[in-house]
């Protein structure tokens, strides 16, 4: 008798055994896994809204491109892509139009080079969109548009999104303002175009539904769309349907603005917005444009920056966005700011957020730079997004470099401790410091700005820090222009990106 | 093709991709369907949100509770590749099905039976058959009675090149070893099966039930009753 249930006992054990272990195997899978997504996903969906350079934890990297007018014959146009590894690059380049179907075309990056194509594919369109797709996580992508009125850099997008918004849109004088509204899906998007002028909010009935055809780019001059000669137009365009990519172009053409400026849209609002080009003198005019897309007033803070501790500490000026409306603060007539070079921090105050947790879905605010420089007579005006929350980064590349005709980087230490920072340019020999620019110490929240030599012009740039900062590039618009054309660089993801919380 | 499927939804999760409709376009998917629910996870919605940027899906439907995208590059279960999409499924890796959109010219074999039980024949011009399953040398495409052997297609998949035109038929030759497979693996179900209800014991409980002997004892002759019915 015992002998049976011995046997039966170790059948039934095995049995059991043979469960155990499946399910062990199993789960022990189904952890790994689980474990590896969760470490991608912290990099991937806890990022800033602001286009970056993922860097080798992506196997590839998607950029599209806010778009280039293709039918002006005095205009030329490039996309430039930088590759700082040692291996090719290769990818595909579509090019989607305002009447033309999309046309693909592949590329290759040697390593350490920069690579410069046509940006319109040479086609006769009237506005022409780029999407660059790239076998690597660490290219770096932007868009040039070469213009009599001045040259201008721009960022490309990382991704489409449902909405996009401009802070500062300019009609004064009959100066152009086009939106570019790029769909690169193979279904119709359709958005709904609202806008802000110094009169208040417009949501004109020819401009909800706009239907952006499947893989086409559709343009929008704002002031032929009843925001002629305005000196305030913020413009918020939001999908119902699909995803996009918005940029702009501007062309200023009188009231104190003059030039020609591009700029890709903001994906989104944020809490807080970094400039580390602020720059006060006799010869330069500024502003801050904020623009509350939001239906609740929002109060935000706005903190100049020059790394001197009594100006950190100091009260920082407050101001009250009405809900739907602009605000613009001219920076230079503020008595408090002394001449020179400083950064700026503007944040919401409405909530608050360190405390906040619930503050995900919220919107805030979008903030950009316009700034107008004078010499003799002539004006050069640029305009600029501000760096998102989350964009400081401890790594930045500046894809196109520093043109011949010349450039600087502006560089602000977003943090309050003391920065030490390396300027290297990408060249045959990989990643090389330039001299001079070894080891540079930035005061907690200070800025500098850093001329970049003329044997470095035309290199992809790479600036590392030991905390986290902002660089911003400021290049001369050419044709012999006066002021300067401003673009952020692009922060690496993977270093110092830190949760997103706006929209 | 796990792994294919395996490396393109990691791909997506991660946002390492805009076209994961590429990628898994010779796996034959053509919906993606993403069940929301009342309450969505943070991962479903995360993964809607991934599933929107991608450039080569369609939005078939899109509800609080269920999201549908259709993938624009689906390629069919078995299916004749375009030129491009067949010189592009000689190579492997990611690069190979993102480069280019795959096409199909037809499908064919179409009918109601799996992959493996075609019991169908289609007409074809030649060119490369693909088929949607794992990769496999016992695949066997017949045109016209001539035997075709199958190659790996984009590092995962089946493809024949057939350079010539015909009536196609496929088949599945089904290695004999299979058989003795099954045969032990029935053996050994039942052994496992015969050592846990251990038919024996049956017999040993019998075996185990103590000997009694039983002795008849002849029952006593009881006396003859007689009864005088006279003297009553």
């Amino acid at each position: 008798m015992k002998k049976i249930g011995w046997r039966f006992a170790l059948a039934i054990g095995l049995i059991l055994a043979s469960f155990i272990a499946v399910i062990f195997v199993n789960q022990l899978g189904d952890g790994d896994r689980t474990t590896s997504l969760e470490q991608r996903s912290e990099n991937i969906f806890g990022i800033s809204s602001m286009p970056s350079v993922a860097g080798s934890s992506q196997l590839s990297s998607s950029w599209f491109c806010p778009g280039v007018p293709g039918a002006e014959k005095s205009v030329t146009s490039e996309i430039i892509v930088a590759n700082s590894t040692d291996i090719p690059i290769t990818g595909k380049v579509t090019f989607i139009s305002s009447d033309k179907p999309a046309a693909a075309a592949l590329l290759v990056v040697q390593p350490f080079t920069r690579s410069v194509f046509d940006a319109t594919g040479g086609r006769k369109s009237k506005y022409i969109s780029a999407i660059v797709e790239l076998d690597s996580g660490s290219a770096a992508v932007e868009q040039r548009i070469i213009h009599p009125a001045g040259d201008s850099v721009s960022l490309c997008a990382n991704k489409p999104s449902d909405r996009w918004f401009f802070a500062d849109g300019f009609t004064g004088s009959d100066s152009m303002f086009n939106i570019l509204l790029s769909n690169p899906f193979p279904d119709a998007t359709v958005v709904d175009i609202s806008f802000v002028t110094a009169e208040g909010k417009r949501e004109p009935a020819s401009l909800k539904g706009v239907i952006i055809e499947p893989e086409s780019v559709f343009s929008l001059a704002m002031g032929e769309q009843g925001a002629r000669n305005e000196i305030v137009l913020a413009v918020s365009v939001r999908a119902t349907a699909g995803r996009f990519v918005a940029g702009k172009l501007q062309h200023f053409l009188g009231r104190g603005r003059l030039g020609y400026s591009t700029s890709l849209g903001a994906s989104s609002t944020s809490r807080q917005w970094w400039f580390a080009g602020g720059q006060k003198n006799l010869d330069t005019d500024e502003q801050l444009v904020v623009f509350n897309p939001t239906s609740r007033d929002q109060s935000v803070s706005v903190a100049f920056l020059t790394g001197t501790t009594d100006e950190i500490f100091r009260e920082p000026l407050v101001l009250t966005i009405p809900a739907g409306r602009v605000t613009t603060l001219a920076t230079s007539k503020l008595p408090a700011i002394t001449d020179g070079r400083y950064g700026i921090v503007v944040s919401s105050i409405t909530d608050d957020f360190v405390a906040s947790d619930k503050d995900s879905a919220d919107e805030f605010v979008v903030v950009e730079q316009v700034t107008s420089r004078k010499f003799e007579n002539k004006t050069g005006t640029t305009t600029i997004f501000g760096a998102p929350f989350g964009a400081p980064s401890r790594v930045w590349t500046v894809a196109s470099g520093s043109p011949a005709s010349g450039g600087s980087l502006v560089i602000l230490n977003a943090t309050s401790l003391v920065a030490t920072i390396k300027i290297s340019t990408v060249g045959p020999a990989g990643s090389v410091a330039i001299e001079g620019f070894e080891q540079i110490k930035l005061d907690a929240a200070a800025v500098i700005e850093i001329k970049i030599p003329l044997t470095s012009a035309d290199l992809p740039i790479l600036v590392e820090a030991d905390n986290e900062i902002v660089v911003q590039r400021e290049v001369n618009r050419g044709h012999e222009l006066v002021g300067v054309s401003s673009v952020l660089g692009l922060p690496h993801r993977s270093t110092g990106m830190t949760l997103v919380t706006g929209r | 093709m796990n792994l294919a499927a395996q490396t393109a939804l990691k791909s997506l999760v991660a946002n390492d991709t805009i076209r994961v409709g590429r990628l898994i376009s010779p796996l034959a998917i053509r919906y993606l369907v993403v069940p929301l629910g009342e309450t969505p996870s943070k991962a479903a919605i995360n993964l809607v949100e991934s599933l929107s940027n991608q450039l080569d899906l369609r939005r078939t439907y899109y509800a609080s509770d269920l999201v549908i995208f259709e993938n624009v590059s689906w390629l069919p279960i078995i299916s004749v590749l375009d030129e491009e999409s067949s010189v592009a499924s000689e190579q492997a890796g990611d690069i190979a099905l993102t480069g280019q959109e795959l096409k199909s010219t037809m499908p064919l074999l179409v009918d109601q039976n799996s992959v493996a039980n075609k019991r169908v024949k289609s007409r074809f011009s030649g060119g490369t058959v693909h088929l949607a399953v794992p990769f496999d040398s016992r695949w066997q495409l017949f045109v016209d009675g001539a035997l075709l052997s199958p190659r790996v297609a984009f590092g995962s998949s089946t493809a024949f090149d057939a350079p010539i035109a015909g009536v196609v038929s496929l088949h599945y030759k089904t290695s004999p070893l299979r058989y003795l497979y099954l045969i032990l693996q029935t053996l050994a179900w039942l052994c496992l099966l015969m050592l846990a209800a251990n038919f024996s014991r049956f017999r040993r409980r019998i075996r185990q039930i103590d000997v009694k002997k039983i002795t008849l004892v002849p029952e006593s002759p009881r006396p003859e009753q007689k009864i005088d019915m006279a003297s009553r």
